[in-house]
């Protein structure tokens, strides 16, 4: 018994399969797939036949990839593989060369901590870094945002926090109280702390979205 | 049958012609062509939209999800100011083509 709705699943896989990974051409290709379905079946075609005529006129799958690939769709989705590089890069590094600072070059602030507050520092790296790659692999276990306009506000959101909160403690907080140098460095990278969430969760939210929108059956 | 590199040659000042007369979208557009060209113009149904992505991007059309009557998702497609400004030259370019072609034609009957 032919199952459309299977059917069109595998089909799917297969254009996943050949490279077109992105959601926004597949969804699109997928919509058009279910119209050509829809009008051949009203012209008295059965739905099997309607499913094959439909996927024979969508043309060869390759061909498709290469000329979304010439379009710089495909190009998108390296771009994001990048940023997640870079992301992943980033978070894993960036206890290693505090803790470099702290323990070994000791530079600027660095150079008048206590041991403890060698400690406190790399601590504080490393919990940035911890709930930030923490955040970005749990994203996918919450409802996802679909819409990019939306994502981007929050993204946004999350950009304009950061720096509101960086010129507060900067102009506002640090003057108020009487901290030595490597009190501030040891302050500031504390107060960076909280970003590793906010961080963590933007890039997760947006790479869920991407996953979800790239294997989800209409 | 047109041939196949008339087609893509034809396929962007075919779009943006349809699309002038106000917002489109993928499936609408092939089913427009075929029309209108009594059958003899068929787009690659799967071919279109990389064409669609690559005007999109270089800001001659812009793009929205909407809803079917059915409640189906959609992208309906619009034309940008780009677009127009791009059509006018379409029409000059396959205006200029038409008249050199039926300028020989006629040369040849005389």
């Amino acid at each position: 018994m032919f199952d459309l709705k299977q059917s069109i699943a595998e089909w799917r896989c297969q254009m996943l399969a050949a490279g077109i990974k992105t959601p926004v051409p597949l969804e699109e290709l997928e919509i058009h797939l279910h119209e050509e379905i829809g009008r051949l079946v009203e012209s008295g075609l059965d739905e099997q036949n309607a499913f094959n005529t439909a996927v024979q006129k969508m043309g060869p799958m390759p061909a498709i990839r290469n000329e979304f690939e010439n379009a710089g769709v495909a190009q998108r989705g390296r771009n994001w593989l990048i940023f997640e590089i870079f992301f992943l890069a980033g978070a894993l590094c960036l206890p290693i060369l505090v803790g470099a600072q702290a323990f070994y070059l000791k530079d600027g602030r660095f150079s008048e901590m206590t041991s403890s507050q060698q400690i406190s520092s790399l601590a504080a790296a490393a919990t940035l870094s911890f709930l930030a790659l923490g955040m970005r692999f749990i994203c996918g276990k919450f409802p996802v945002v679909h819409t990019k306009r939306i994502r981007d506000a929050i993204l946004g959101s999350v950009v304009i926090w950061l720096l509101a909160w960086v010129a507060l403690a900067a102009a506002g907080i640090m003057p108020r109280y009487d901290f030595s140098e490597a009190q501030k460095g040891v302050a500031s990278l504390w107060g960076f702390v909280p970003f590793g969430i906010l961080v963590g969760w933007a890039s997760g939210h947006a790479n869920a979205a991407r996953k979800k929108l790239a294997t989800t059956v209409s | 049958m047109i041939t196949k590199e008339l087609v893509a040659a034809s396929t962007e000042p075919l779009i943006l012609s349809l699309l002038a007369g106000g917002e489109s979208y993928g499936y609408a557009l092939t089913q427009e062509v075929k029309r209108l060209s009594g059958d003899k113009i068929a787009w690659t149904d799967g071919m279109l939209y990389p064409v669609l992505h690559r005007m999109e991007h270089r800001g001659l059309i812009k793009a929205r999800w909407g809803q079917s009557e059915t409640g189906r998702k959609r992208k309906y497609y619009a034309l940008k100011k780009d677009g127009r400004t791009a059509i006018a030259k379409h029409h000059e370019q396959w205006s200029l083509v038409h008249s050199v072609l039926a300028g020989l034609r006629k040369e040849q009957y005389v």
